[in-house]
């Protein structure tokens, strides 16, 4: 219950962060654009004049095919402008979420744009280190996965039919899940014993994190479950939505996709907020 | 043959009575014999030096004796005398004096023009350990190129020959077979609960103490392959006359009507636009994943394929398999054309039909992928993967398999030929393609025909009159097509509508001078100018559109550079089409083979996707921090 009551009090505070919210889903807008710009002028460029489009209602990949067989050398350039955003971007999101994290653990009901980039110096470094343990946990995990899954067989030549393999690959799936779910839980819960007790060092705030975690595993579980849940849902409903939409709707799809972006982005914050909600409850 | 399979040692011992006679006008003084196991005795063989796209079974050489071989133990004639003690090995091919897939054996007497000999041979092979296309691996088996098979005897006249020899080539990683026809009767001696799928069809199967023997018989075929397994389970559906079966592993039950489907529709297909299928069986093996190295062949009545648990049923790899290993049974078993030799005329024909065949039933856009939303269709994969390769122009279907020593040998055989037939089809029209087809197929099954036989057929079955309404010079096509490696690419440069200005300066004398520049009234000067990109000369479907909704159609030969149509009129060109319907499957760039004045706004259907894609990638970073 406890759980429960975090994640809706978390939603009870969302009209705090309406500035915030709005001005992450405006920098991803503009970088998106200057991903993007590029390979779509160029994709305009040499498709507009001709039918091959036009075809079949829905997309057509093999005409994807085309433009990459034929036009394609012309996008190499574009990809090293495309990774470069991408690592820019990555750094950003490092400050967006030191902000949010701001944001999560100020007792303002009201965070002007000013103080949330502010904010966000405060723990940049802090959050940059916690996000690249994080990555490794990740790879970490993965690696520890795979060559547990090699040591049990997952060879084809040596399994006896797709059933096992299939079987082999699920449990390898699971327990990846498992473990990157018990990391994300670990790494929200360090970042807000950064933000309520100032830790300065990372292990600290991961070291508090692991504890409180364990000691309330199933609580921490439960409230990841809930903002999963709402966030599946979410998705779910996009989903069933686009589908109702006619494929050339593209003004109507994306739009759609827009409603979806600034959801994620606020179920993003009220994953924080939640679990701020719940430290605060079972720590009192 | 009488067959005895060793489940322990990983041995075959074998009796064969070989029956041959002697085709060709000259004497025959020795015998050639395919040793294909030897490919695998060790890593000097020419197979081993080549091979460099199986590593993933290199465990099973490097970490356990894997290795294979066959070893003749005797050739004994009708005088009783055993001429073993007089072969070698001999590499035609490469020189290789390591390589022993091809053994020699000179006869004490020759063998006259139309005689018939007989001769017993005693043999036995280790079997080789997950290795391509043959070998067992845990209980399963696929005995492929399993036996001391006798080359072909090609006499003068038959494809390139100008005097009787033999054609044995060694062993290549690249490239396939080349079998002379035959009946085989071959006993099989397996473990009693081991269950047997082979070509031909069973005469016979009894219990002897804790073996079971089968017999199986198979006429006018150029090859005998079998597999057994504890494991297998069987399936059966007749079709017409055909009994057709299906082994698989537990669980694979669940593909079954996908396999029986298929196979049905490639069995009416090919009856009705090539020829009939004579055979009594059509057998195909899925092999389970332990086996996979023998998925994906064609032999004679038996045909092996691939099904995955771990595939969404609208990947088409079943059908795909099925389809083209039956084709098969066309090009290469009936028609035994030189696979090693000219990849192309079994590989491409078949890839060609396989589109076809899947295209019709599985629909153009969905017969190869039809899953998450994403739908690709055969022959348009058949086109992708051709343009893709790095470098289509590397070489040309004059090529053996094994000479495709830099790539390519799949993307011009398979891909690139299909395309070829693909274009003739559309250039010719499909009822008289399929009619040349039938022909060729009618005067060959049963032969051995080579490329230039392929031609000749076409040569003869397509008048100069048609060729000529249809621009179409058949020749220099097979030249550019099939012999060469010239690209086909055709650009519509431009459109333009200008309003016709009307005649000025001195136009009738010198003594008035016509200034008026307005342009006429209604009078609309519209120009489009062709071009041709590649090298390839076809000939090629023109259509302009007008405003009016008016459309003018021409075929332009493509023998020049560049053309031009031009108008005066009162209505302006809107649209320009090259090959609207998609005839020159060769064609390169088919984007460019259209041109409208009004641009086109459904590319921004991918566009948006496109920028939402990149949306949610940018916004899965802050997961990550």
């Amino acid at each position: 219950m406890k759980a429960l009551h975090s994640y809706l009090s978390a939603w009870k505070s969302i009209w705090k962060y309406r500035y915030p919210i709005l001005f992450l889903y405006l920098a991803n807008l503009v970088f998106t654009f200057i991903v993007s710009s590029p390979y779509t002028i160029y994709f305009k460029k040499k498709m507009n004049t001709s039918d091959v489009l036009d075809d079949i209602q829905g997309f057509d990949i093999y005409m994807l095919g085309e433009f990459l067989n034929n036009y394609g050398e012309g996008l190499q350039p574009l990809m090293v402008l495309f990774f470069i955003v991408v690592v820019f971007y990555f750094l950003f999101a490092v400050y967006a979420n030191s902000a949010i994290l701001y944001a999560v653990a100020s007792k303002n009901s009201y965070i002007p744009l000013r103080s949330f980039w502010n904010g966000g110096l405060n723990y940049y470094w802090r959050i940059f280190r916690l996000s690249l343990y994080y990555l490794l946990a990740l790879m970490a995990v993965l690696a520890g996965v795979w060559f547990a899954l090699l040591a049990i067989g997952i060879n084809v030549l040596e399994v006896f039919d797709d059933r096992e393999l299939l079987m082999k690959v699920r449990i390898g799936l699971a327990v990846f899940t498992l473990l990157s779910v018990i990391f994300y839980v670990l790494k929200q819960y360090a970042k807000i014993l950064i933000a309520l007790k100032n830790q300065p060092f990372i292990t600290g705030a991961l070291l508090q994190s692991g504890r409180f975690t364990f000691k309330y595993f199933l609580t921490t579980l439960l409230l990841y479950i809930i903002n999963l849940l709402a966030f599946i849902a979410l998705v779910f409903l996009y989903i069933k939505l686009r589908n109702l939409i006619d494929v050339n709707a593209w003004v109507a799809t994306f739009l759609l996709a827009q409603v979806l972006l600034l959801l994620k982005i606020t179920c993003r914050i009220i994953h924080l907020h939640s679990c701020l909600e719940l430290y605060k409850r079972l720590e009192a | 043959m009488d067959i005895e399979l060793d489940v322990e040692q990983k041995m075959i011992v074998g009796t064969s009575f070989l029956e041959w006679t002697n085709p060709s006008l000259n004497l025959v003084d020795e015998l050639q014999f395919h040793l294909y196991y030897n490919a695998f005795k060790n890593s000097r063989s020419t197979f081993m030096q080549d091979r460099n796209q199986i590593g993933f079974l290199n465990k099973s050489l490097e970490e356990e004796c894997g290795w294979a071989y066959s070893e003749v133990i005797s050739l004994i004639d009708s005088d009783d005398v055993d001429l073993i003690p007089d072969s070698e090995f001999i590499s035609p091919d490469d020189g290789n004096q390591y390589d022993q897939t091809v053994l020699r054996v000179p006869l004490k007497e020759s063998i006259r023009p139309g005689e018939t000999v007989v001769f017993t041979m005693r043999w036995r092979a280790k079997i080789p350990k997950a290795m391509v296309r043959t070998g067992y691996n845990q209980n399963y088996y696929f005995f492929a190129q399993w036996f001391p098979k006798l080359g072909v005897y090609e006499a003068a006249g038959m494809r390139y020959e100008e005097e009787g020899q033999w054609n044995c080539h060694q062993y290549h990683a690249s490239g396939e077979y080349y079998g002379e026809f035959g009946t085989y009767d071959v006993s099989l001696l397996v473990p009693k609960d081991y269950v047997v799928a082979s070509s031909g069809h069973l005469e016979e199967e009894q219990i002897i103490g804790s073996q079971k023997k089968y017999r199986f018989v198979a006429d006018d075929v150029i090859d005998f392959t079998w597999s057994c397994s504890p494991d297998f389970q069987k399936l059966e559906r007749q079709w017409e006359e055909v009994n057709i079966q299906l082994y698989f592993y537990p669980g694979h039950e669940i593909f079954a009507e996908r396999y029986f489907t298929t196979a049905i529709q490639a069995l009416e297909y090919m009856n009705e636009h090539v020829g009939s299928y004579p055979y009594k069986t059509l057998t195909m093996v899925d092999p389970p994943l332990h086996g996979l190295f023998t998925g994906g062949m064609e032999y004679p009545t038996l045909i092996t394929s691939l099904s995955s648990r771990l595939l969404p049923s609208g990947v088409k790899a079943p059908e795909t398999l099925v389809v083209h290993e039956f084709i098969h049974q066309y090009f290469m078993q009936m028609v035994a054309t030189h696979e090693q030799e000219e990849p192309w005329m079994d590989e491409g024909l078949t890839t060609y039909y396989e589109g076809r065949i899947l295209d019709k039933y599985y629909g153009e856009k969905t017969s190869l992928f039809d899953s998450w939303g994403i739908k690709l269709g055969n022959a348009e994969y058949n086109r992708y993967e051709f343009w893709t390769s790095p470098n289509p122009k590397i070489a040309d279907n004059s090529y053996k398999a094994s000479e495709f020593v830099h790539g390519g040998y799949s993307k011009i055989a398979y891909n690139k030929t299909a395309m070829m037939l693909k274009t003739l089809e559309g250039i010719l029209g499909r009822e008289k393609f399929d009619g040349v087809m039938k022909t060729y197929f009618e005067t060959w099954k049963f032969r051995h025909p080579c490329g230039l036989d392929f031609i000749k057929v076409f040569q003869e079955s397509v008048d100069e009159s048609l060729l000529s309404k249809l621009k179409f010079d058949l020749n220099l096509f097979f030249d550019q097509a099939l012999y060469g490696s010239v690209e086909c690419d055709f650009k519509i440069a431009s459109i333009s509508n200008q309003s016709l200005q009307a005649n000025a300066g001195y136009l009738n004398t010198i003594d008035s001078c016509e200034v008026l520049r307005k342009p006429r009234e209604n009078l609309i000067e519209s120009r489009v100018v062709l071009n041709r990109l590649g090298e390839m000369i076809v000939p090629v479907d023109v259509v302009i559109t007008f405003k009016s909704g008016m459309q003018k159609s021409f075929v332009w030969d493509g023998v020049k550079r560049s053309t031009e149509f031009f108008q005066v009129g009162s209505d302006e060109i809107v649209k320009v089409q090259l090959d609207p319907s998609r005839k020159l499957n060769l064609e390169k760039n088919i984007i460019d083979n259209t041109l409208m004045v009004k641009a086109s706004t459904s590319y921004r259907k991918y566009t948006s996707r496109f920028k939402v894609g990149i949306q949610h990638l940018l916004d899965f970073l802050n997961f990550l921090s």
